[in-house]
């Protein structure tokens, strides 16, 4: 990382010479994602690194002058941002995978309250979590439809399961809005159904 | 078939896309244009695809005291046609104002923009 350079394009771009932003960004780009690979080992996927460290770029290019020269170098000031907002997002997935676990565990007991065999549920959480893994991001489009699905999944089927972990209270227009997502989870399955099936 | 912008690395076009979706730089400009009108950029602004990177990722002038003399230092400097450059922000800017489901209204516009462009 040539410092000197990136420290000029940064003055050039405070004084919005045209052709600093993209200096900026051919000089910083690739380096700012692999130092901050290096430094949250914790992130599996590489393409979340990458995007906190386009979401910083594109940031500072908007707002050169909120970097401070007299407090860090550029770069160092860059990556320290990236890997704080590399962070936030693994303590948000961290926070989901929490609240997965939790829902997975109601799937258990709602299947173990049903008179299955032990290898029949067995399968049945299997299906569930290879749903999740491979289609979960066309399945959930909004907050909720993860529980939804897997209460689907345990085949609930009272509108009190939905409600409860909609969070919404017990009321008529409530009752019909949990009847809708339950719908229309159920349509966004049946349509990966005859998709998969087309294959 | 590519478009030439593909033709960059993976992070810069992704730099690129991102870009594309924020208000602040000329690259949601460029996108707004790309959504509704058939002339390409590189034809509008009389460039290559590497200074139609460069211009993208610049802060997006806006349609106030300045904008003139902001439009002329970029084309200058990056060689590319000044009057498409005038033509294709204030495209964006009434893109953002009429909404993007009203195409006909856009159209006008855009055709009006035509003459303005022209004139500054």
């Amino acid at each position: 990382m040539d410092h000197q350079a990136l420290e000029a394009a940064h003055k050039e771009l405070l004084a919005q010479n045209p052709g600093a932003p993209s200096r900026v960004v051919r000089l910083v780009l690739p380096a700012l994602c692999a130092f901050v690979a290096s430094a949250v080992p914790a992130i599996l996927d590489h393409q979340d690194v990458e995007e906190a460290c386009l979401d910083v770029l594109l940031d500072y290019l908007a707002n050169p002058e909120v970097f401070d020269p007299a407090k860090a170098q550029l770069f160092t000031w860059l990556a320290g941002n990236a890997r704080w907002r590399a962070l936030t997002k693994l303590r948000g997935v961290k926070r989901r995978e929490r609240k997965e676990n939790i829902v997975m565990q109601r799937v258990q007991d709602e299947a173990n309250a049903v008179d299955k065999s032990v290898e029949e549920k067995a399968f049945d959480v299997i299906e569930v979590k290879e749903v999740l893994k491979s289609h979960g991001k066309a399945l959930f489009e909004e907050d909720g439809d993860l529980d939804v699905f897997l209460l689907i999944a345990a085949g609930a089927r009272e509108v009190e399961h939905y409600l409860e972990v909609l969070r919404l209270e017990d009321t008529a227009a409530n009752r019909m809005n949990a009847n809708a997502r339950r719908e229309r989870m159920r349509g966004r399955l049946r349509r990966l159904r005859e998709s998969l099936d087309e294959k | 078939m590519k478009s030439e912008l593909e033709i960059l690395p993976e992070l810069e076009l992704r730099l690129l896309k991102k870009a594309e979706r924020d208000p602040r730089f000329v690259a949601y400009a460029f996108a707004k244009w790309r959504s509704q009108m058939s002339a390409p950029l590189e034809s509008v602004l009389d460039c290559d695809y590497e200074t139609i990177f460069k211009l993208a990722l610049i802060k997006r002038p806006v349609s106030t005291k300045g904008f003139s003399d902001s439009v002329e230092q970029i084309s200058q400097s990056l060689k590319c046609a000044r009057s498409g450059l005038v033509k294709v922000l204030r495209f964006a800017d009434v893109a953002d104002t009429v909404g993007a489901t009203e195409s006909d209204g856009l159209l006008k516009a855009a055709r009006s923009f035509d003459e303005k462009a022209d004139d500054e």
